[in-house]
C-alpha cells in the first residue's frame, strides 16, 4: 500500500518505528495547511518560516509518544497554535507575532490598516490572494483563529473549541462573525 | 430526526476562502522544508537503529539455538557414523522402532532431537547380532547419543558460538554507543582508558591546541562553568569544531546546558554554525524544546 493511501495516525505509527517515508508523507500531506494556518494569523513570512520548521520538528520528536486519541490534524494544529502563543510570549524582537495575545495587533493588520497600503493598494492588484490577506488581518485575533483552524484544519466547533480553551457556543459565535466580515471585506475588495 | 450539524455549513464566505487561497501562490521555503525533512529523517534514522539494538538480542537467542541445534545434529550424525563401531550388541525391544527413524538419521535433520529413549534402550543386550541388526540398532544409540551425550559434546561449541555472538553484540553496541556520544568518545581514551595519559610526554603546540579545543567542548557539554573559562582563556578558537562539526556551542545546546551556552555566546561563539549535517544550535534546541536556550541564541541572532 501506497504511503499516501495511508491514515495520518498510520503514518506516525510508522514514523514512531522509524520509517523516515511515513514523516515525508505526513508533511506533504499538510505543508499547505499548516503553513497558510501559520503565515495568515502572525502576517510575516520569516517568522512563519521559523514557526513552521519548529511545529514540525516537534511532531518529529514526538512522535513516539503520540498516541491516536485523537486525530492527528488536531494534535498537529494544536502544536503549531501552541508554538505561535509561545513565539507572542517570548516576544522576538524580529517577530511581528503578538497575534493570540489579545492586545497588539499583527503587522498585516497595522499594514493594511496604513490608507497608502491598506484596501484601495489591494483593490489595485486585483489580487485575490492579497485581498484574501487583508480581509483576513481585519478579523479580530480570535476570529481569525477560530476560522482559520477550521477552514484550514477542516476542525469541528467541539475541536477548535478544545484548542482554543473557549467554550462552543463561544467558538460558534466567532466563527459566524467571521464569516459576516471575511464575506464583507471580501465583497468591499473585489 | 436529523443530528444538527458539528459546525455551521460551508456557506459563500467559505468558498470564497478557498477559491482565493488556491491563487495564494505562498509555500514555505525550499531551505524550510529541506529543513524538517532531513531533520525527520535524521531521528527516523536514530530510532530505527535502536530499534535494531533492542532486536539483537533475541536475533542472538536465535542464532545460539541454531548453533546448539546445529551442532548437536553434526554430532549425532558423527555418532551414527561411529557408534556402530563401538557399540556391537543390538538392542533388544528398543530396536523395533528404529526403522521409522532411520530415514531421519540419514537425513540428519537440525531440529531439535527426538525425545530421549530410555537409557536402556541403548545397552547392548545381545553380542551375537548381525549386520543389518546392527544398522537398525544405529538410530536406538543415535537416539541415545543425542538424549546423553551429544548436548555435552555440543555444549562447549555452542557455548563458543553463543559467546562469540556476545562478543558481536557487545563490539556492535559499544561501537553504537560511541558513535551516538562523539563527546564521550573523545573522552574516553584518554581520561578513563588510558593511565599513560597521566605521563605521557610534551605534546606540539598542534596537539595542545586540540587538546585544549577538546576541553572546552568537553567542558561546554558537560555544563562545567570553571573549566569552560579555564580553557575559554586557554584556546584560541571558540567554534573548534570536532570530528562532526560540532562547536562547544552545539555540544553544550544538545547536552541542554543554557549557562554554558550563554558564556560561550558572549565569548563570541558563533551563534549560527552548523555541524557537518547542517543543523544549527538554534534547530537543535528548538528540537529539544531547550526554550531557555533557544531564548539565548535567539538574543544573539541565531538563525
Amino acid at each position: 500500500m501506497n504511503d499516501a493511501d495511508l491514515s495520518d495516525e498510520t503514518l506516525m505509527a510508522r514514523y514512531a518505528r522509524g520509517d523516515a517515508g511515513a514523516f515525508t508523507a505526513l508533511y506533504r500531506r499538510h505543508e499547505l495547511r499548516i503553513w497558510r494556518y501559520i503565515e495568515r494569523n502572525v502576517g510575516s513570512r520569516a517568522t512563519a518560516e521559523e514557526l513552521m520548521q519548529e511545529v514540525w520538528f516537534a511532531v518529529a520528536r514526538d512522535a513516539e509518544r503520540y498516541r491516536p486519541t485523537a486525530r492527528f490534524t488536531t494534535w498537529l494544529f494544536t502544536i503549531a497554535r501552541n508554538r505561535m502563543v509561545d513565539a507572542a510570549r517570548a516576544s522576538r524582537p524580529h517577530v511581528s507575532l503578538d497575534a493570540l495575545g489579545h492586545e497588539a495587533e499583527p503587522m498585516v493588520e497595522r499594514l493594511t490598516a496604513d490608507p497608502r497600503a491598506g484596501p484601495l493598494a489591494a483593490a489595485e492588484a486585483r489580487d485575490q490572494a492579497v485581498a484574501l490577506r487583508q480581509a483576513l488581518a481585519r478579523l479580530p485575533l480570535e476570529q481569525r483563529d477560530a476560522l482559520l483552524l477550521q477552514l484550514e484544519g477542516d476542525l469541528s466547533v467541539e475541536e477548535v473549541a478544545a484548542i482554543t480553551r473557549a467554550s462552543f457556543e463561544t467558538v460558534k459565535s466567532r466563527l459566524r462573525y467571521a464569516r459576516t466580515r471575511l464575506r464583507e471585506l471580501l465583497t468591499e475588495y473585489a | 430526526m436529523s443530528t444538527p450539524p458539528p459546525f455551521e455549513p460551508p456557506d459563500d464566505a467559505d468558498e470564497q476562502y478557498r477559491r482565493a487561497s488556491e491563487l495564494d501562490p505562498s509555500r514555505p521555503s525550499e531551505a524550510t522544508r529541506r529543513a524538517v525533512l532531513d531533520h525527520g529523517a535524521r531521528l527516523a534514522a536514530e530510532r530505527a537503529r535502536r530499534g535494531a539494538r533492542r532486536g539483537w538480542p533475541l536475533a542472538g537467542v536465535t542464532l545460539k539455538w541454531q548453533a546448539i541445534v546445529g551442532t548437536a545434529a553434526a554430532a549425532a550424525l558423527a555418532a551414527v557414523m561411529i557408534a556402530p563401531q563401538f557399540l556391537a550388541p543390538t538392542a533388544p525391544s528398543g530396536s523395533q522402532q528404529a526403522p521409522a527413524a532411520a530415514p531421519a538419521a540419514k537425513e540428519a535433520p537440525p531440529e531439535p532431537a527426538p525425545a530421549p529413549a530410555p537409557v536402556e534402550s541403548a545397552r547392548p543386550a545381545s553380542p551375537a547380532v548381525n549386520a543389518p541388526e546392527r544398522a537398525r540398532m544405529a538410530p536406538g544409540a543415535r537416539r541415545a547419543l543425542l538424549g546423553e551425550s551429544a548436548p555435552v559434546e555440543a555444549a562447549p561449541a555452542a557455548r563458543a558460538a553463543s559467546d562469540a555472538v556476545t562478543t558481536r553484540q557487545l563490539e556492535q553496541g559499544a561501537e553504537a554507543r560511541i558513535v551516538d556520544t562523539g563527546a564521550r568518545r573523545e573522552a574516553a581514551p584518554t581520561a578513563a582508558n588510558s593511565p599513560v595519559a597521566a605521563v605521557a610526554p610534551p605534546r606540539s603546540a598542534a596537539a595542545q591546541a586540540s587538546a585544549s579545543a577538546d576541553g572546552l567542548r568537553h567542558a561546554a557539554a558537560a555544563g562545567d562553568l570553571v573549566a569552560l573559562k579555564g580553557a575559554l582563556a586557554d584556546t584560541g578558537d571558540v567554534d573548534a569544531r570536532d570530528a562532526e562539526g560540532r562547536t562547544a556551542l552545539m555540544l553544550a545546546t544538545l547536552n541542554g546546558q543554557a549557562d554554558a551556552v550563554a558564556v560561550l555566546l558572549a565569548h563570541g561563539a558563533d551563534p549560527s554554525g552548523a555541524d557537518a549535517h547542517g543543523t544549527t544550535p538554534l534547530q537543535a534546541a528548538v528540537a529539544a524544546d531547550e526554550r531557555e536556550i533557544i531564548a539565548v541564541l535567539r538574543r544573539y541572532g541565531a538563525r
